[in-house]
């Protein structure tokens, strides 16, 4: 899962740290609506640092001559101090655990705070075409007109709202939470590798 | 961009600037608003791209 979703998907396990999840971006509040919608709902604020351009990532010194921001994270604890900084590499996808991780260590009130409790995994449905996926991911939409397109009965199953099957594919696909992932009778296809899924399925 | 305009990152162990800006939620946000929280602020480079 994506940086923004990801953050939205593991809301519960910052709030039990206190913690307050702000996105910003230098795009237009328009854009970002439109993008959280896309994204199947974003909850918490997506901050617009669009005018004066980049202003805000200009002061925390992450605004790239590009025009818009490093991916960077600033950890500010309860009384206003920056705590954390990581200028990360833009083309990676920070690590939420690091993030847990730190809070803890720079909030003595929640060091010792249980990790919340993930909900019983759902029984996951197995037999014909099973479909991990996300309402947003492009991929899975290519891959539902595609099964569309060959007349393939499928069930969907969403990886964000269905207890225990993030997990399932972690283990399928080596710790990745790709989407689309099939499991078609017990074999398993991950992503949306049509070679793969004509030979599976004899096409 | 010229070397005095290369601004440094700001430390650890500084106070956030504060800001107001406003969301995809149709609200303004204050970051100081949220003093007695950790607060994760995540600076991503643009809407509709990967990561």
């Amino acid at each position: 899962m994506e940086q923004i979703p990801l953050y939205e998907a593991e809301m519960a396990s910052f709030a039990g740290l206190d913690t307050q999840v702000l996105g910003i971006s230098v795009d237009s509040e328009p854009c970002l609506k439109a993008w959280a919608k896309d994204l199947g709902g974003i909850t918490y604020p997506l901050l617009s640092d669009f005018w004066p351009h980049g202003a805000v990532a200009q002061r925390f010194g992450v605004l790239r001559d590009e025009g818009h921001s490093e991916r960077a994270i600033f950890i500010i604890d309860k009384h206003g101090v920056i705590r954390y900084v990581d200028v990360h590499d833009i083309d990676a996808q920070p690590s939420n655990d690091e993030l847990r991780r730190a809070i803890r260590q720079i909030d003595p009130e929640v060091r010792d705070r249980p990790e919340p409790q993930e909900p019983e995994p759902a029984v996951l449905p197995h037999g014909g075409i099973v479909m991990y996926c996300t309402r947003w991911c492009p991929d899975c939409k290519d891959a539902r007109a595609w099964l569309a397109e060959h007349k393939l009965a499928y069930t969907e199953v969403d990886i964000t709202t269905t207890p225990g099957a993030a997990r399932q594919v972690e283990r399928w696909a080596n710790g990745n939470r790709t989407t689309p992932t099939f499991d078609i009778d017990g074999t398993i296809v991950v992503d949306f590798d049509l070679p793969r899924l004509r030979e599976v399925l004899g096409l | 961009m010229t070397a005095e305009d290369t601004l440094m990152v700001l430390q650890i162990n500084t106070p956030a600037p504060d800001f107001t800006l406003p969301s995809q939620l149709g609200t303004q946000v204050t970051l100081s608003q949220f003093r007695g929280k950790n607060v994760v602020l995540a600076f991503f480079p643009l809407a509709w791209t990967p990561i």
